[in-house]
């Protein structure tokens, strides 16, 4: 087996892995098995594609971010059990004070704070000053965090959906007047915040309109259909941006493409156009399309937190809403940390993937 | 059409600094080779097209309107004109009050006042946090760029760490837990707001601007006549500041322009996530959150649509002349 062949084998073993984790996080819900599970395959994946040093830098950034949430409740003005605790006696005040370890000095905090948050044991309270029964966060979080990532997994399945065949119908025909007017459609997508065409879209085909529910979430096991229906106006908003990114980016390197000999080649040998179009060409170009679909996830984070506040989704996003107008700002802590530590160890897996899957990269990375 | 600018920010700062650093950035997307020889030959200075003048044609509108608010002849933002409630915009029908043709919003406030005055807010807080970001994020890359070794690795260290926090939950986290505090020390809630917002998204902005100076730095600083300049007994700070920096502003700018279309975009953003500026003070952003229940339930989508689409064209505004600029200047990118 020769070196690339093998490597090939890796990657499709690692995304098959990936797949299979994430898989499992959203049916099985975040438990410490699983979490520490993908964190052992990230680092796995981290040390053996990008090596010993990114894995340092990582944990350094998760370290510093883990930090700057820890110290967040400080930034509070004068006693931050005030605004924790609506009335309360001074004994409660106390007690609370010592739980978030306010007395300690930062670093005891931070230490603290840690622990608490790998054992999931972070509350909301109560403004009596009791921890409210039952609601650990991380019970809601992870009740939450698979109708997130499933509104994000739609929304790039509907924006590669789109984006591909437009990006191949306008590098075919590029300069064209069809072509033009796509261009000036995609410049102005970009432009149109997701929340803009949530607006839009909630009042043309909710409200005038009864094709969709204007808000509220199904989940896939009560209601096949209605679960679709009930998601596919929020994916939808925030699949715009991405929409145009990826029929952008296929049109460049697909133009590109039909320029190479073996596009001619192919021609030549007559070929329809159809085959050259989809098998000749596509499949060099669909690669960056994907790596850029990974690393888009990423930037998904902000858009499908305020898209859920906007269309009442139990994700993550309504989540940090609610804790905001309640000010649970422990609550708020977690969730700032979860969210931030999902983004950095997402972002880390796409470096990785995109390393491993553009052979430039891979190899500048080996000579130097 | 100019260049398309890159979806997010983020992405568009990373590349525009691997492109400026020669590193590849995509596969199959060639990145021209000439690196920035941009005004020394063969230049062809393009001229604005029309649809630049239609975005300057409407920022500068905006800005009129913004500066001679107080001048306009319409109610005052939060005053309530008896019977203007729900009605609608250009409404012709007998029972309509004329004189306010954006209509009103749901207890009778003028919604070109409404929205003329949110626009000071929303554009003086975007315009804040990006001179906020300018001035930091500059600085830090311009150091970084020109003295290299250990204090470069630092500055981008912190700069990374910034950019791996997604930047809606940075600038949402600070306005959350600061906006007390700043309120304690200025006294009003309306400043504070304003303030921490500024600050906020100013944090956020950092990042992407001083990763783009540091890289245009990094290239400018190993030209002749910066060499020149240094033989000629030049002091580091005349050098960064004289030679270097002017060279690297128009990239500054380009990235500048675009933090200021997603910064607009994060303000509504956080009102719409409960953390912007609270009501009665208008921003386009809160003005859609109050808004909203009357688009779902039908009775006044026009509230929401008038400060969604005035978001929208700002945006498309800025994003257009960013482009422009970098186009002129030829400011590099990757086709990303």
């Amino acid at each position: 087996m020769g070196e690339e062949a093998r490597h090939r084998l890796l990657v499709w073993a690692l995304v098959a892995i990936g797949v299979v984790g994430l898989v499992a996080l959203v049916v099985v819900a975040p438990t410490g098995v699983t979490v520490a599970a993908v964190a052992a395959l990230i680092a796995v994946a981290v040390v053996a594609f990008a090596g010993w040093r990114r894995l340092l830098q990582v944990v350094v950034v998760l370290v510093l971010v883990t930090f700057f949430v820890s110290v967040l409740i400080r930034l509070l003005p004068g006693d931050p059990t005030d605004a924790i605790l609506g009335f309360s006696t001074p004994e409660q005040r106390a007690d609370l004070r010592q739980e978030l370890g306010l007395d300690d000095n930062i670093f005891s905090q931070y230490w603290d704070f840690l622990n608490d948050f790998l054992r999931g044991d972070t509350n909301y309270y109560q403004s009596s000053g009791q921890r409210a029964e039952g609601t650990p966060v991380w019970d809601r979080l992870g009740n939450a965090l698979p109708v997130s990532l499933l509104l994000m997994f739609y929304a790039q399945v509907i924006a590669l959906v789109i984006a591909i065949p437009l990006g191949i119908l306008t590098a075919y025909r590029a300069g064209s007047r069809l072509d033009k007017s796509v261009n000036t459609g995609a410049f102005a997508l970009i432009a149109l915040p997701n929340f803009v065409l949530a607006y839009l879209l909630i009042y043309y085909l909710a409200v005038r309109r009864d094709f969709f529910p204007t808000q509220g979430y199904v989940p896939f096991g009560e209601n096949a259909s209605e679960h679709f229906r009930s998601l596919f106006l929020p994916a939808l908003s925030l699949s715009a941006g991405l929409i145009a990114a990826y029929m952008r980016l296929l049109r460049s390197d697909m133009i590109q493409t039909l320029q190479e000999d073996f596009i001619t080649m192919a021609r030549s040998k007559g070929l329809t156009t159809r085959r050259i179009l989809l098998r000749h060409a596509l499949r060099p170009s669909s690669f960056t399309l994907l790596t850029v679909a990974a690393i888009n996830l990423g930037a998904l984070v902000g858009g499908v937190v305020v898209i859920e506040v906007i269309f009442q989704l139990p994700g993550v996003g309504l989540l940090l809403f609610q804790a905001i107008n309640a000010k649970q700002y422990p609550a708020l802590q977690t969730m700032i940390g979860i969210i931030a530590i999902v983004y950095v160890l997402a972002n880390v897996v796409v470096d990785v993937l995109y390393s491993v899957l553009d052979p430039r990269i891979r190899h500048a990375r080996a000579a130097g | 059409m100019p260049e398309q600018p890159a979806d997010t920010l983020r992405e568009k700062a990373i590349a525009d600094e691997a492109a400026a650093t020669d590193l590849p950035v995509d596969a199959g997307i060639e990145v021209p080779i000439a690196a920035v020889e941009a005004g020394t030959e063969g230049v062809v200075k393009k001229r604005l097209g029309f649809g630049a003048w239609l975005a300057i044609g409407w920022l500068g509108l905006l800005l009129l309107l913004m500066v001679f608010a107080p001048l306009l002849p319409t109610p005052g933002p939060r005053e309530r004109v008896s019977g203007l409630a729900f009605q609608q915009p250009l409404c012709n029908a007998s029972d309509c009050i004329s004189g306010h043709p954006l209509g009103g919003d749901t207890i009778g406030r003028d919604m070109t006042a409404r929205l003329v005055y949110g626009a000071r807010n929303s554009l003086f807080i975007g315009t804040g946090a990006v001179i906020v970001g300018f001035l930091i994020g500059g600085f830090l890359g311009l150091v970084a760029g020109y003295y290299r070794g250990r204090l470069e690795s630092f500055i981008v260290g912190f700069l990374d760490v910034l950019l791996s926090v997604p930047a809606l939950i940075l600038a949402l986290s600070l306005t959350i837990f600061l906006q007390e505090r700043v309120q304690d020390i200025v006294g009003s809630s309306e400043m504070a707001g304003r303030l921490t917002l500024t600050f906020a998204l100013g944090i956020v902005a950092i990042p992407s601007i001083g990763r783009i100076t540091r890289a245009n730095t990094l290239v400018w600083a190993q030209r002749e006549f910066v060499t020149a300049a240094r033989a000629q007994g030049a002091k580091d700070s005349r050098i960064m500041f004289r030679e270097v920096l002017p060279n690297v502003v128009p990239a500054m700018a380009a990235i500048a322009l675009l933090a200021l279309a997603v910064l607009i975009i994060a303000e509504a953003a956080l009102s719409i996530l409960g953390a912007g500026i609270t009501p009665p003070a208008p921003t386009w952003g809160n003005i859609i959150v109050e808004g909203f229940d009357y688009l779902t339930n039908g009775r006044a989508p026009h509230i929401v649509f008038e400060a969604s689409g005035a978001i929208f064209l700002t945006v498309l505004a800025i994003n257009y002349l960013g482009d422009a600029i970098r186009e002129r200047f030829d400011v590099r990118e990757a086709r990303l």
